[in-house]
C-alpha cells in the first residue's frame, strides 16, 4: 500500500492532467459531431491548453502571440528572389535568437515561476517550457526556410493549443499542415479503436504502470531509513532509475500518439527501444526522437558560419544545448558536455576504425558487438548520476 | 540544365555516395535514402554532404542539409546550387 501510494505520489502532475486532458478532449472529439470542425477543435485546444496551463496560459498565449506577429511581418516580405528568401532566413534567424535568449533569461530568472498579482488574480506573464520553445524554434525555422508559408491565425492557434503536444512530443507545423485538411475527415472511433490501438493502448499503460511503480519504489527507498551502502545504492541508480524515467515518458507519448488518433492525428514515434543500443549515436537517434530530430536538423546539419563542417564542434555544441534546454545549470551544461564528449569518441572511432587492419576488426568485433550495450548504458546512466563530489562542486 | 549536364551529376553524386558509403556502383542505383545503409545515419548524412560539396565546390544552405535525405533530393539540389 505505501509503494501504492509513493507511486500515485511521485506522478508528476505535469503528466496527470494533460493525459486527463486529452482522455476528454479525445472523446469529445468522437462523441460530439458538432465538434468536428476548425472552431470546435480550435475551442478544444484552447479549453485544453487553459486546462493544463491554468494560471500561466497567458504567458503561453503572449509568448505565441508575439512570434505569430513576427511571422505575420516577416511575410510581407516577398520571397521571389534569392536575396529575399536570404533576407527572410537571416530575420528568421534572428528571431530565433531572441527566443533563445528569453528561454534562458526565463530559466535563469525562473520567471515562470513568479506569477504577477493582477486585478486580483496572479497570473504568469511569462511561460516559455521547454517544448513550447522548440516548437516555436521549429516554426521560425520552417517559416524562415520556406518550407511553410504563414500560418492562418485558426492554424496557428489549433497548433499551439493541440492537447496531445502540449508537454511534447513535438509535431512540427509541417507536419501538421499536412495532416490539418485530414482533421475534417476523421476516421469513425470504431475504425480507430482497432486491435493494432488496443496493443498500443495496453502498451502504453503497462509502461506508464511500470514507470510508476518503479518510481514509487525508489521513493520508498530513498525515504527510508536504511542506509544502503554505497554499491548497492549505485546498483540501484543505474538499474531502476533510468528505467522508471523511460517507461514513464515513453509510456506518456504513446498515449499522446493512441488519443491524437481520435483527431485524425498521426503524431511521431517518440522512443525507440534506446536501452541496449550499441553506441551512443544509435541511443540518441531511438531517444525521445521529435526533440532530438530538432537538435539534429537544426543544430548538427549547421555550418555555424564557418566555410566547412566540424561534425566534433557541431557534436559538442549540440549537446550543450541540449543539456541546456533541460535546465541552465551546472548539472545540466556538465551532462551536456559529457554527452557531447562521448559522442565525439564515438566519431573518433567511426571515423578511424576503417584504418584498422582486417585482424583488428575481427579481434575487436565480438567484444564490441557485446560490450557495446553494456557500455553505452552505463555511459547514460553516469552522465546521469553524476558522483557527490562532483555534484558539490558543480552546484 | 541540359540532359548530359544532369546525367554528368546524377553519376558524380553516386559515384560520392559510393565512396562514402564504401558500397559498389552496382549498390548506388534507384533512389535511395538516408537510413538505407548503415552508414547512413545523421554523422554518415554530414560526411556525404561535406564530400557532395567538395566534389561540386558548393555550398548547400543550412537550411537545405535536413532536406537532402535522398539521392534524388541530392542531386536536385546540385543542379540547383551548382
Amino acid at each position: 500500500m505505501q509503494l501504492l501510494r509513493n507511486s500515485i505520489s511521485s506522478i508528476d502532475f505535469l503528466l496527470l492532467v494533460p493525459v486527463l486532458v486529452c482522455i476528454v478532449a479525445s472523446a469529445l472529439v468522437s462523441l460530439l459531431p458538432r465538434l468536428r470542425s476548425r472552431y470546435g477543435l480550435l475551442t478544444i485546444s484552447l479549453l485544453a491548453t487553459a486546462a493544463v496551463y491554468r494560471r500561466a496560459m497567458l504567458g503561453y498565449v503572449l509568448i505565441n502571440l508575439a512570434t505569430y506577429l513576427f511571422v505575420t511581418g516577416l511575410a510581407q516580405i516577398p520571397i521571389g528572389s534569392q536575396p529575399q528568401k536570404q533576407q527572410r532566413w537571416r530575420w528568421s534567424i534572428a528571431a530565433m535568437l531572441v527566443l533563445l535568449l528569453v528561454f534562458l533569461a526565463g530559466r535563469y530568472y525562473e520567471l515562470e515561476t513568479r506569477p504577477v498579482p493582477s486585478l486580483g488574480v496572479t497570473v504568469f506573464y511569462f511561460s516559455l517550457n521547454m517544448w513550447a520553445f522548440l516548437r516555436l524554434i521549429t516554426l521560425l525555422w520552417e517559416f524562415g526556410s520556406g518550407r511553410v508559408e504563414k500560418p492562418s491565425l485558426f492554424a496557428f492557434l489549433t497548433w499551439i493549443g493541440l492537447p496531445f503536444t502540449l508537454i511534447g512530443p513535438i509535431l512540427r507545423y509541417s507536419q501538421f499542415q499536412q495532416q490539418l485538411s485530414l482533421v475534417n475527415e476523421r476516421p469513425k472511433t470504431e475504425r480507430t479503436l482497432s486491435g493494432q490501438w488496443w496493443r498500443r493502448f495496453f502498451f502504453a499503460a503497462g509502461q506508464v504502470s511500470v514507470g510508476l511503480l518503479l518510481t514509487g519504489f525508489l521513493v520508498s527507498l530513498s525515504s527510508s531509513e536504511i542506509v544502503w551502502p554505497h554499491w548497492e545504492k549505485l546498483a540501484i541508480s543505474f538499474s531502476l532509475a533510468p528505467w522508471s524515467f523511460y517507461l514513464l515518458w515513453a509510456g506518456y507519448f504513446k498515449f499522446m500518439e493512441g488519443l491524437a488518433m481520435f483527431w485524425g492525428l498521426n503524431l511521431p514515434p517518440s522512443f525507440n527501444r534506446p536501452f541496449g543500443r550499441s553506441n551512443l549515436s544509435e541511443f540518441w537517434a531511438s531517444w525521445n526522437m521529435t526533440a532530438t530530430s530538432v537538435f539534429r536538423d537544426y543544430f548538427f546539419y549547421n555550418r555555424w558560419g564557418l566555410s566547412r563542417f566540424n561534425l566534433y564542434f557541431n557534436a559538442l555544441i549540440v549537446f550543450l544545448m541540449v543539456g541546456v534546454w533541460h535546465g541552465l545549470n551546472g548539472y545540466w551544461v556538465l551532462w551536456g558536455l559529457l554527452h557531447g564528449i562521448g559522442f565525439c569518441a564515438y566519431l573518433w572511432y567511426r571515423a578511424n576504425k576503417q584504418r584498422l587492419a582486417t585482424w583488428q576488426h575481427r579481434v575487436l568485433d565480438a567484444p564490441l558487438r557485446f560490450a557495446g550495450p553494456i557500455a553505452t548504458y552505463l555511459y547514460v546512466c553516469s552522465c546521469w548520476f553524476l558522483p557527490p563530489a562532483i555534484l558539490k562542486l558543480i552546484r | 540544365m541540359t540532359q548530359d549536364a544532369s546525367f554528368d551529376i546524377d553519376q558524380r553524386v553516386r559515384q560520392t555516395l559510393a565512396r562514402v558509403f564504401h558500397l559498389s556502383a552496382g549498390e548506388v542505383a534507384g533512389d535511395l535514402r538516408m537510413g538505407h545503409f548503415p552508414l547512413w545515419d545523421s554523422m554518415g548524412h554530414m560526411q556525404l554532404l561535406i564530400e557532395i560539396e567538395q566534389e561540386f565546390g558548393l555550398t548547400f544552405p543550412t537550411y537545405e542539409i535536413a532536406e537532402l535525405l535522398s539521392t534524388q533530393a541530392i542531386i536536385k539540389a546540385v543542379e540547383k546550387y551548382a
